[in-house]
């Protein structure tokens, strides 16, 4: 019966799994060996040349790596640490009874939907400081120092700038995953709670925040790893300026490919993308539990 | 009673800000969608168009290859969604099913797929798709998009498959259905709602992607989040074609998405119950 | 067995059929000249009965395009319409092929077409200018002509208010319509990019100056390069603050709207500024030269030059059709006819010719301008070229700019890093 049940499995699974190794193994094999050489498109006279390890100790020795791996950090900290905070407090006011409720979250939702590439449009043109709406709105507010220099064009704000268009984009994401944890958590520790008499913040912090760590920790885990890929805000916005103050550890990858033509070096630059994807999806693993034997 | 009301009113500020923080970009947008070029560019910027105008909008349909572009998002969205479906569909059922002693390396390999940065396979992509002399048709496009979406499919599948009870195809294959009757005569109408859901975000994948239609795309097919870039040249940006385009990229999908939005959280959040 | 025996006749016969109609396949980037040479491709086949087809790319990924489909071996057209800047790369790597070697191209009457010299390399010719353009200044005209404005630039300044030939006067200008925020007297490219080292560029030719010497050696951080950078600061001051931000399309839309009596950019300009659709300024607006130093005013010194032109890639088995095209494409007839869709045409016929003269009136200063001009690319035309200026000179003048190094120090660094690059890459 077992090996019946076996036979079946690999049936199933089979025609997936091959399919997805077989397109992932050979760009990824590809990569690999491309790493170990020097491949310079816009010198094709000097060849394609074996360097053995000499573009990873060049990526490990360059400061502008661990410059850049920090940024991506940075970015993804940041971003997603907003997105709970506001996630939250918008699922958590989601959460109390009230009329229309309904279609506000059906509003919510829609930038969620919406191409990367749209969103990083529509956040230049807004921020765009003659004629987009928001650094004047910002001036009728007094906040003039902010917009002294244009947004996209200082080095803080540009960053803050795509972090802002990736919170908007994913907000929704979290405050739905949010809202349902939230929607299924059970009545009786509140009862129970007001029984005793805590209060609304006891309850918030004693009941709440620990029953609803699961859902966190999928909003979370999940957005980290979706915003280590960040690239297409980025390439719309500051094309990774101003200098390299918004190039994160994608568009780094991208930029020494595609306009550096450093083949070698730029499929060195993106294993270690794809080596921070490998260990943030085994910490995923764990954290949701598939590395469990069930 | 007091505090109530309270927790009330924060509530419906909170909400009312979301809404406007939401909305902000994406009226500027609509309205920009309605200027001439010449609107575009006043100082303050106003937010109503003066004068409405649809000259935008008749640039974009007006230009056979604009449209186009319209139809091969369709075309790829669609096959590399099918695609996403035939694979992610049987293998998320065998692996909510049986239990396998590598089933771990299998999720790990399914996840990862997902979880790889596209800049990482862009480029072998392009060059195996040229020696393979597909370049100018559908295929490297489609297979890109369906690599992101058929890992997809898979894992939020699971999720749906694990919930149906599994003495349901017991009691179907005790009265004389096979395992493959059972999943397509009971187990699959249960699904019914995670697979449209499944499918709605497997397209938005692909309707989205920008980096592979980017680079793998050329003149014939070329999809919409190209387009939207194309309106950006060395010198000048037009900010009005730019803007209608944008909507007309965007509204298929909140449309879609919208529909099937109960599943949609339920699908997005797999193994948070565990 | 049989069907597949009819799929290979009919593929023979499509294959047949498919070499009696020659044609030649185009490759472009999205932009208003590749619109305006567009237009003609029809009567190219009429007249040749060649099928010209075209594939366009957009112009952020384009070269990238370019690039791949080269390397990867499967080249699918058969004539790049490419920025000149590129073309020293793609020569180097002998994925386009010298023009020189194709019987009939004597034909093409180089000698008309301005900026032609930028097209050789080695001994080989790889590049014709379809689309030229000088940096220069495009001016209002209805301010400059304005007899208020005249008199009392008259008497603030002692000498007559005219377009600027001289650096000088260039300065007096600006600052003379600097009355924020309404108008600005100038407006510069700021953001730290190719655009931005251009001003440094033009004023160090102005001055005499060059990048490099005749062994390929730095020579900008000179005395020249010095006053040039510093100069290029001053001139901020006139500007709009947030010029420092600014890359062409902004520079550009920000004298279309009226806002600047002067702006530092490039010949193209023109055509946005006459187009009633985006620009407050019809008409009232013209293009001169980039000015000189007084004492330097009638030498023929090197100018800011931008050029988009075809090129034949050395895959292309159409390489005689191709010609063909180019040929015709860059005839003074059908340059004139493409010209008022989007283009500044590289024939001296061209820009002479009455006809477009009468739609153009700004040719005028264009030509002349690029008669007494060394037209210079704003790269250096090795495969170095991009690096030095996008890695070394516009991060030093943006550098000075914010006030983080003085120009001294700015530039001598810059220097360094470009001893350092063109000697790792053989140089010296």
């Amino acid at each position: 019966m077992s090996e019946r049940k076996n036979f079946n499995h690999i049936q199933y699974i089979l025609p997936s799994l091959l399919f997805i190794l077989v397109i992932f193994l050979i760009p990824i094999i590809y990569t690999l060996v491309i790493s170990f050489f020097s491949w310079n498109l816009l010198r094709p006279d000097l060849g394609i040349k074996f360097v053995g390890f000499k573009n990873y100790l060049q990526a490990l020795k360059d400061p502008f790596t661990w410059e850049t791996i920090g940024r991506t950090f940075y970015f993804v900290i940041i971003s997603v640490l907003l997105e709970l905070i506001f996630g939250f407090s918008l699922a958590l006011s989601l959460n109390t009874e009230f009329k229309g409720w309904k279609i506000v979250q059906s509003i919510i939702l829609i930038p969620f939907m919406i191409a990367p590439v749209v969103v990083g449009f529509a956040w230049k043109f807004i921020v765009n400081n003659d004629y987009g709406p928001l650094p004047h709105f910002l001036i009728n507010l007094g906040l003039t120092s902010i917009t002294e220099n244009p947004l996209l064009a200082n080095p803080t704000t540009a960053m803050f700038m795509i972090i802002m268009a990736d919170v908007w984009e994913y907000t929704p994401f979290v405050t739905l995953v949010l809202l349902a944890g939230l929607k299924a958590l059970p009545q009786e520790p509140y009862e129970a709670a007001y029984v005793d008499g805590a209060s609304a913040i006891q309850r918030f912090f004693y009941i709440t925040l620990p029953l609803l760590r699961p859902s966190i920790m999928v909003a979370v885990v999940i957005r980290t790893l979706t915003s280590l890929r960040v690239f297409d805000t980025i390439f719309i916005m500051t094309g990774g300026g101003p200098g390299s103050a918004t190039e994160t550890l994608s568009f780094y990858g991208y930029r020494l490919a595609f306009q550096s033509y450093q083949m070698g070096y730029s499929s060195t630059i993106n294993l270690i993308s794809f080596f921070l994807a490998i260990i943030f999806t085994l910490i995923y693993m764990k954290l949701i539990g598939w590395d469990s034997n069930e | 009673m007091n505090k109530n009301i309270i927790i009330k009113i924060v509530s419906l500020i909170i909400v009312i800000i979301a809404l406007i923080w939401t909305l902000y970009p994406l009226v500027w947008i609509i309205f920009s969608s309605f200027k001439a070029p010449l609107e575009q560019f006043t100082i303050p910027p106003k937010w109503i168009p003066e004068k409405f105008t649809l000259r935008n909008y008749k640039i974009f349909f007006s230009n056979a290859e604009f449209v186009r572009t319209f139809f091969n998002s369709v075309l790829v969205t669609t096959s590399s969604t099918i695609l996403a479906l035939i694979f992610g569909i049987p293998a998320a059922y065998g692996l909510a099913r049986f239990n396998w002693k590598h089933a771990n390396l299998l999720s790990f390999i399914i996840l990862l797929a997902r979880m790889t940065p596209p800049v990482v396979m862009v480029l072998p992509f392009f060059l195996i798709s040229r020696y393979l002399n597909l370049s100018g048709t559908y295929i490297p496009i489609i297979i890109a998009c369906s690599f992101f979406s058929v890992p997809f499919a898979v894992w939020m599948m699971q999720g749906f498959f694990s919930e149906i009870p599994e003495s349901l195809e017991e009691a179907a294959r005790i009265d004389g259905c096979t395992r493959f009757e059972a999943l397509t005569k009971i187990v699959l109408p249960l699904v019914l709602p995670g697979i449209s859901a499944t499918s709605i975000l497997c397209a938005l994948i692909s309707w989205n992607e920008f980096l592979f239609a980017l680079v793998l795309t050329g003149q014939e097919t070329r999809t919409l989040p190209v387009l939207v870039n194309m309106f950006v040249s060395e010198k000048n940006v037009d900010w009005g074609v730019m803007s209608a385009a944008a909507l007309i990229t965007v509204i298929p999908m909140i449309v879609f998405g919208l529909l099937v939005q109960n599943n949609l959280v339920k699908g997005l959040t797999v193994g948070s119950e565990k | 067995m049989v069907k597949r025996k009819v799929i290979v006749v009919m593929l023979a016969c499509l294959l047949i059929v498919s070499s009696i109609f020659s044609q030649v396949k185009l490759v472009s980037e999205v932009g208003i000249h590749t619109e305006a040479w567009k237009t003609v491709m029809n009567d190219f086949q009429e007249e040749t009965g060649i099928k010209a087809t075209i594939q366009q790319f957009p112009y952020s990924n384009y070269f990238d395009q370019l690039m791949l489909t080269f390397t990867s071996g499967r080249v699918d057209f058969d004539v790049p319409y490419i920025s000149m800047l590129w073309y020293p790369a793609l020569a180097t790597a002998s994925y386009i092929y010298p023009l020189n070697k194709l019987s009939g191209y004597e034909e093409l009457n180089l000698e008309d077409i301005s900026g032609i010299d930028n097209g050789w390399q080695n001994g080989n010719l790889y590049y014709i200018p379809y689309m030229n353009e000088l940096g220069g200044i495009v001016y209002r005209t209805d301010l400059f002509n304005d007899p208020k404005e005249k008199a009392a630039f008259q008497e603030q300044y002692g000498y007559e208010l005219v377009p600027p030939k001289t650096l000088e006067q260039y300065r007096d200008i600006a600052e003379f319509f600097y009355r924020p925020p309404e108008l600005y007297g100038v407006t510069l490219m700021g953001q730290r990019s190719i655009f931005l080292a251009t001003h440094f560029l033009q004023r160090l030719w102005a001055r005499g100056g060059n990048l490099l010497d005749s062994e390929m050696k730095p020579i900008f951080n000179s005395k020249e390069g010095i006053e040039a950078l510093q100069e290029v600061g001053e001139m901020f001051k006139y500007a709009n603050p947030s010029a420092k931000t600014y890359v062409f399309q902004d520079a550009l839309t920000e004298f279309t709207q009226g806002r600047s009596a002067m702006a530092e950019i490039w010949t193209t300009a023109m055509l946005y500024t006459e187009n009633p659709e985006t620009s407050r300024v019809v008409g009232k607006a013209s293009f001169v030269g980039f000015p000189r130093p007084e004492e330097l005013k009638n030498e023929k010194l090197p100018m800011l030059y931008i050029s988009w032109g075809f090129t034949i890639s050395s895959a292309s088995k159409n390489k005689d059709q191709a010609l063909q095209w180019i040929k015709f494409v860059t005839d003074t007839k059908n340059e004139v006819k493409a010209a008022p869709y989007g283009n500044i045409p590289a024939r001296f016929s061209s820009i002479n010719d009455e006809e477009l003269r009468a739609k153009f009136p700004w040719l005028e200063g264009f030509s002349e301008a690029m008669e007494n001009s060394i037209p210079t690319p704003m790269v250096p035309l090795i495969p170095e070229g991009n690096s030095i200026i996008n890695d070394y000179i516009a991060p030093a003048v943006s550098e000075y700019l914010s006030g983080s190094k003085t120009a001294e120090r700015a530039l001598n660094d810059a220097a360094d890093g470009v001893y350092k690059l063109m000697k790792e890459h053989g140089y010296y």
